[in-house]
């Protein structure tokens, strides 16, 4: 297997191979990592190292995760987890992002809005849930509600900055050639912003994941949350990491999710790095 | 110091071929590319923007490896980093989390060649040589540009390097304290003569400064031409408007042009005509 | 006071007008400046932000039946000054002991997996991946997981605590130090560093800001650990005593318990920004 050549303006490079891209000592290291994780593991369970061997193994949460992934209140409580986080944050980004903009629009607003935003921020989410629990009886609500408050404060605070750090020559620009303010704020701010926004919002939909967790202790019969705790009172361990690792999937899912729309909204980002890589070579 | 400074520093490229890879694609920058920076001189390189000037000066430096080829410096291949050939930066290299003195104390402090006394009155004489006598205590962001290049200059210079390696350093400077820096730059060559090798993209910079004077061609690059700028020393910018300076502008100018062609050509980039294209929109407008 | 330059742009203040108009600059007294701050309408219309909020807060629960549990600010207030004061602040102290230890504890064990993240391609690659792995389950989900595995309830929280600093810490020091400009290294190994050097003099001091940074956002993630912790382990602490009013009905004093908690976490982030400025005092002397 001779390794391919071709030539770059009159030079003959050998080329990488294929295989060779694959089958490396990069890649050979990386997934040495993630076995040597499992093993660890494995073998602390087994050996029973201090209180490991009240954990369930790795094979232990494999069998019982394939058996509960086919199972149909999995599902259920999937589909429930995601509708709690999914609203919590959307609703969240419907309040925020307006609520953001407007505040690094207009001075006078954000004189009678954000001192309120910032004495909040710093409760976390986590001390919402007795307030939660006052007022929102109906428990899918609460746990949207954990969801809201976790996602909202990182949104806004992107947004904000989002419409701070738009160059000021944008504006000057506009002015000069003849727009109002309300044409200003839809085609230079809007845009401008959007890619703090898009960060804010694939942050605060991790953020919201992680809420649910804690929203779900308090309510309801189902969720996945919800299944972790239940799972450790009936003593079904192998389920809690299950669980976990079901939750932190999804999240990172989503997450991703929301980055990939907005890239589509947020098309010069892409052009932006593409030409400074561009540079780089150049130089 | 003079004396022991012009015997070194020699460098000798051979054949030099260098690669840029970037994910699958390889991109050639240097291709055959020889030339020698002799020793005691100041040698210039000219050449148009992303032609891989840079990348001279980072082989010699030691921070990047030829793909093919030989780099010598005094007979030797270049092995690595070394405090015998330091480089001024573009753009500033201070650290800046030290103040002044710190930086120009910085590499004899780590490489402990010199003592304390020595390293403190040989930084003092030169931060009042590059003009920064009572700014040894401020941060580097709290500098302007043109002092922080000298700052940069005094820390080099503490260490007597055999080759000092100057990437377009006066770049982005404003008009005025270019020129100062430059001739500041050739008081300080004409003390120490030791070999200096100056990149820059300003041809008048170039013709200005130079002993030796070498153009580059685009990418994949070599030398087109190289010059001896026989102006006498030292240099005054009266030089400006005698004739050997013109000519060799001249004749520097149209070497470059000639490469900013081809390099249009190759890239396929559309030949608007302007004119042409105003006048069929106004045709159009009627 | 009336009729003046800043009266006139406050009244219509969109980014726009703050472009385009120009603001002249009068000298006044320092009296004077302080009581045009006092009185300015910027001050005054974020104070009644506040105001209105409450009024909100009031309205709302008399009015919407959802609400009716949740009790007016008056209560809110006067629960203040109900508190036995030596109980609440020894809860307070449980809670900001463990919020140390976990952090200390994460920094201790973070940082140094970062650095070797960040600075050696091997452990890069050893490490990096088990840790992207366990990153995406969120901290709280843990909390099961370390009620079975710790038999001393403090050990639990300050696991729990330990974990919430960790991931931030790991992911700002991988991030401070690769994204140091390659400069900085170069010149240093120009200068004659050895390796250890070039960690200690030049990466780390770079990438300072970064790890700062990360910094802070790690104790509020601790913080919020804590609360967590305690609102279900029910071994004292700030976040217990929320849960066990909650538990007795007594509603003001858990929105008392909110705001302390939104406070003393405040106050932390604040804490960690000073301590990191001091160490980056070089980054914003402009």
């Amino acid at each position: 297997m001779a390794p391919e050549q071709y030539d770059v303006s009159g030079v003959i490079i050998e080329k990488p191979s294929a295989a060779s891209k694959v089958f490396n000592a990069k890649n050979l290291l990386k997934v040495i990592s993630i076995v040597s994780l499992f093993v660890l593991w494995a073998l602390l369970v087994r050996f029973n190292v201090y209180r490991f061997g009240l954990l369930p193994t790795p094979a232990d949460v494999l069998t019982w995760g394939i058996e509960w992934v086919q199972g149909k209140l999995f599902w259920i409580d999937v589909a429930y987890t995601f509708a709690r986080v999914w609203g919590g944050v959307l609703t969240a980004c419907l309040i925020a992002i307006p609520m953001g903009l407007m505040i690094g629009w207009n001075k006078v607003f954000s004189d009678f809005t954000f001192p309120m935003v910032e004495i909040l921020r710093p409760i976390p989410g986590i001390a919402y849930i007795p307030v939660a629990i006052m007022f929102l009886p109906w428990e899918e609500a609460s746990t949207a509600f954990i969801c809201f408050i976790g996602a909202f404060f990182p949104i806004i605070v992107n947004t904000i900055t989002g419409v701070k750090t738009i160059d000021r020559s944008y504006f000057r620009a506009a002015l000069c050639l003849g727009s109002n303010p309300r044409q200003i704020f839809w085609h230079i701010v809007v845009p401008g912003a959007l890619p703090y926004i898009s960060t804010g919002m694939a942050l605060g939909m991790g953020i919201g994941w992680m809420a649910s967790v804690a929203g779900e202790m308090i309510s309801g019969k189902y969720g996945l949350g919800y299944r972790i705790w239940e799972s450790y009172t009936l003593i079904r361990y192998p389920l809690i990491v299950v669980g976990m690792i079901c939750i932190g999937f999804l999240g990172l899912a989503s997450s991703a999710a929301i980055r990939y729309a907005t890239k589509r909204v947020v098309p010069w980002r892409k052009a932006i790095t593409e030409s400074l890589d561009e540079s780089i070579t150049k130089r | 110091m003079a004396e022991s400074a012009t015997q070194y520093g020699e460098v000798i490229f051979k054949d030099v071929i260098t690669l840029v890879r970037l994910k699958d694609t390889h991109t050639v920058i240097l291709k055959d590319c020889s030339m020698t920076v002799e020793k005691g001189k100041l040698t210039v390189l000219v050449g148009p923007s992303g032609c891989g000037k840079t990348t001279v000066i980072n082989l010699i430096a030691g921070y990047e490896v030829p793909y093919r080829g030989e780099v010598l410096m005094d007979g030797k291949p270049i092995a690595g980093p070394n405090w015998e050939r330091l480089v001024v930066f573009q753009e500033m290299a201070l650290f800046p989390w030290l103040t002044c003195y710190e930086n120009v104390v910085f590499s004899p402090t780590v490489r402990g060649s010199m003592t304390k006394e020595e390293m403190h009155s040989e930084a003092m004489r030169l931060l009042e040589l590059v003009g920064l006598k009572g700014f040894e205590e401020k941060y580097p962001m709290q500098l302007s540009g043109g002092m922080q290049r000298r700052a940069e200059l005094a820390r080099a210079l503490i260490n007597q390097p055999k080759i000092m390696l100057m990437d377009e350093p006066f770049r982005g400077l404003d008009a005025m304290t270019r020129e100062l820096m430059q001739e500041y730059y050739l008081k300080l060559f004409e003390a120490t003569k030791s070999t200096n090798l100056f990149v820059t993209s300003e041809i008048e910079e170039a013709i200005f400064l130079a002993d030796k004077l070498l153009v580059m061609t685009n990418k994949p690059t070599k030398i087109k031409k190289a010059f001896d700028v026989d102006l006498p020393r030292p240099r005054d910018w009266k030089m400006a408007t005698s004739p050997r300076y013109r000519e060799l502008k001249a004749e520097i100018l149209e070497l470059l042009h000639e490469e900013a062609i081809k390099a249009s050509v190759a890239s396929g980039k559309a030949d608007v005509d302007l004119a042409a294209a105003y006048e069929r929109i106004r045709e159009a407008r009627k | 006071m009336a009729t003046n330059a800043q009266t006139m742009t406050d009244t219509s203040d969109t980014l726009v007008s703050q472009t385009a108009v120009w603001k002249p600059v009068v000298k006044r007294s320092s009296w004077e400046q302080l009581k045009r701050k006092i009185f300015a309408l910027a001050t005054v219309r974020r104070i009644s932000s506040v105001l209105i909020f409450l009024a909100l807060w009031t309205v709302v629960v008399r009015f919407i039946p959802n609400f009716h549990q949740i009790p007016p600010p008056e209560q809110v207030f006067l629960a203040i000054f109900k508190i036995k004061v030596s109980v609440f602040f020894f809860e307070i102290f449980r809670s900001l002991y463990r919020v140390l230890s976990g952090f200390f504890l994460g920094i201790l064990i973070g940082f140094p997996i970062g650095v070797a993240i960040g600075y050696s391609r091997i452990l890069n690659y050893l490490l990096f991946p088990a840790v992207e792995m366990v990153r995406p389950i969120p901290p709280i989900a843990w909390i099961p997981l370390s009620v079975l595995f710790f038999v001393n309830i403090e050990s639990q929280i300050i696991f729990l605590t330990f974990y919430g600093a960790f991931f931030p810490t790991v992911y700002n020091t991988v991030g401070g130090i690769s994204g140091v400009d390659i400069r900085l290294p170069r010149a240093g190994m120009s200068f004659g560093v050895s390796k250890a050097q070039l960690l200690f003099r030049i990466i780390l001091p770079a990438a300072s800001p970064q790890i700062f940074a990360g910094l802070k956002i790690a104790i509020g993630i601790t913080w919020l650990m804590v609360v967590a912790a305690e609102m279900i382990a029910s071994k004292g602490g700030l976040g217990y005593l929320i849960w066990y009013n909650h538990t007795v009905m007594n509603y003001p004093f858990v929105f008392v318990g909110m705001g302390t908690i939104g406070v003393i976490g405040a106050l932390c982030s604040v804490g960690v920004d000073r301590v990191g400025k001091r160490f980056t005092k070089w980054l914003d002397i402009f």
